[in-house]
C-alpha cells in the first residue's frame, strides 16, 4: 500500500496537470502573447514620438520615463487577460472537479476543503506567472533598443498585477463554489469585472460616480 | 454514510465504536455512480493518481487492471470512455482504495451481461477477511449474483435483512409457501 503521508504533494501535482492540460489555460497563454506584443509595439511608437524625435512640446521628453511610456502600457495587457480570460481558467479549475464528480472522491481523502481550495489557488497563481513570459520578452527587446529599466519599479508593477490576479481568482472561486453550473459563475464574475471597469471609467471621466 | 453530505441523523459504528469523520474516511471509501472524475486525464493517470492520493493498494494494481480488462484503455481519457468502460474504471478505483469498507453505488450500471458477470466475479475475488463491500443495487437479479447478505430498502426504510435463505423464509411466511426461491419474487413479497 502506498503511503498517505504527503497527499498534498499529490494534490498539487494533480492540480498542476489539470491546469496544464486545460484548453482555457492554453488559450489564455495564446492570447496574452499578441496582447502584450500589440501593447508593447504601440507603447514604443508613442514613446519614440513623444520623446522628441517627432517634434513635441518642450519639456515633454524630459518628463517621460520608461515606466509610464513602455513598462506600464505593456503590463496593461495583463489587466485585460485578468478580467476577461483568467476568471474562466479559475472557474474551470474550481468547478471542474465538482461537475465531473471528482470532488466526491477527493473529499474522502480527509483533507480539509481549505487545503484543497488553497492548492487550487496556489496552482492558478503559478499558472498566471507564465503570462509574465511575454512581458519579459518585451523588456528584453526594450533593452536591445538601448532603453532603460528600473527593476524595483517592474517588480512593484508585477506584484500589483499578481495581487490583481489573486483577487480575480478569489472572485471566481466564490461563485464557482456556490453556483450549480460553471456558466452561472462565469456570468457573475464577468458582470462584476465589467461593472468595476465601468465604475472606473465613469469615475475617471466625470470626476466621480 | 460516505460523509459527503452533512449527516442529519443516525451514527456509524466501527467495531462497536462510534466513528467520527476522520475514522470514517480511513475505514470507508465510496464509489459514486454516474461520475467521470478528471475527464481530460487518461485511465492510467487516474488510477495512479488515486494510488498516490489515497495511499492505495499498489500490490493489486496489475491484478485489478487485468481483472477489469482495462489494459487497452489505459491511454484513453476518461471523457472518451463508454458508460461501461467508465464504470469498470470506477470499480478499479474503488478496489485500489486502501479502506477496508468499500461502498459502491450501482456497480453494474452500464455493463452488459458478460461484463456484469465478470465484474461480479472480480468483486468476489477481491473480498478478503479484512475487506467488506457494500453494494447499492437496483437490479435485484444482479444483487443475487454477487452478495452474501442483503438489506432490502423500501421508501427509505429497511424492510428486511439477511441471507437469501433467510429472506426467502421470511417472504414465504408472509406470502405463502408457494413463493419461488427467485430473489425478485422474494423482494416483491417483502417490499
Amino acid at each position: 500500500m502506498r503511503s498517505r503521508k504527503r497527499p498534498w504533494k499529490s494534490l498539487l501535482k494533480k492540480e498542476w496537470r489539470e491546469l496544464t492540460t486545460s484548453r482555457s489555460w492554453w488559450i489564455m497563454l495564446a492570447l496574452i502573447g499578441p496582447l502584450v506584443g500589440v501593447s508593447f509595439i504601440n507603447a514604443v511608437h508613442s514613446y519614440a514620438e513623444a520623446s522628441g524625435k517627432g517634434g513635441t512640446a518642450a519639456g515633454l521628453a524630459d518628463a517621460l520615463f520608461p515606466l509610464d511610456g513602455v513598462v506600464a502600457p505593456s503590463f496593461s495587457a495583463l489587466e485585460i487577460a485578468a478580467s476577461f480570460v483568467l476568471p474562466f481558467v479559475a472557474i474551470r479549475a474550481i468547478a471542474g472537479d465538482r461537475v465531473s464528480g471528482a470532488l466526491k472522491l477527493e473529499l474522502q481523502q480527509g483533507m480539509t476543503p481549505l487545503t484543497m481550495i488553497g492548492a487550487k489557488a496556489l496552482v492558478l497563481t503559478a499558472g498566471w506567472l507564465f503570462t509574465l513570459l511575454p512581458i519579459v520578452l518585451a523588456f528584453i527587446l526594450w533593452l536591445s533598443y538601448r532603453g532603460s529599466l528600473y527593476v524595483p519599479e517592474i517588480a512593484s508593477l508585477a506584484l500589483g498585477h499578481l495581487l490583481n490576479a489573486g483577487i480575480v481568482i478569489a472572485l471566481a472561486a466564490a461563485p464557482a463554489s456556490l453556483s450549480e453550473h460553471p456558466s452561472t459563475a462565469a456570468i457573475l464574475v464577468l458582470a462584476f469585472t465589467v461593472g468595476t471597469w465601468i465604475l472606473s471609467f465613469v469615475s475617471t471621466f466625470s470626476g466621480g460616480v | 454514510m460516505a460523509g459527503l453530505e452533512p449527516a442529519d441523523r443516525g451514527n456509524i459504528n466501527f467495531n462497536n465504536g462510534e466513528g467520527n469523520g476522520q475514522q470514517r474516511s480511513s475505514k470507508l471509501f465510496y464509489v459514486p455512480d454516474g461520475v467521470a472524475p478528471w475527464p481530460d486525464q487518461p485511465v492510467r493517470w487516474v488510477l495512479e493518481h488515486s494510488l498516490d492520493f489515497f495511499g492505495g493498494r499498489e500490490e493489486i494494481f496489475k491484478q485489478v487492471i487485468a481483472d477489469l480488462a482495462l489494459e487497452p484503455l489505459m491511454r484513453v481519457p476518461i471523457r472518451a470512455l463508454s458508460k461501461g468502460q467508465r464504470k469498470r474504471t470506477l470499480l478499479a478505483l474503488g478496489l485500489l482504495a486502501p479502506q477496508p469498507i468499500l461502498l459502491i453505488d450501482e456497480p453494474f450500471g452500464g455493463l452488459d451481461l458478460r461484463q456484469s458477470r465478470e465484474a461480479a466475479a472480480t468483486l468476489r475475488r477481491h473480498i478478503t477477511p479484512d475487506r467488506t463491500f457494500f453494494l447499492s443495487i437496483h437490479q435485484i437479479a444482479d444483487a443475487a449474483k454477487v452478495c452474501d447478505r442483503f438489506v432490502l430498502l423500501s421508501g427509505g426504510r429497511v424492510v428486511a435483512e439477511g441471507t437469501l435463505d433467510v429472506l426467502t423464509a421470511v417472504a414465504r411466511q408472509r406470502a405463502g409457501h408457494n413463493l419461488s426461491a427467485d430473489f425478485e419474487e422474494v423482494f416483491l413479497a417483502l417490499t
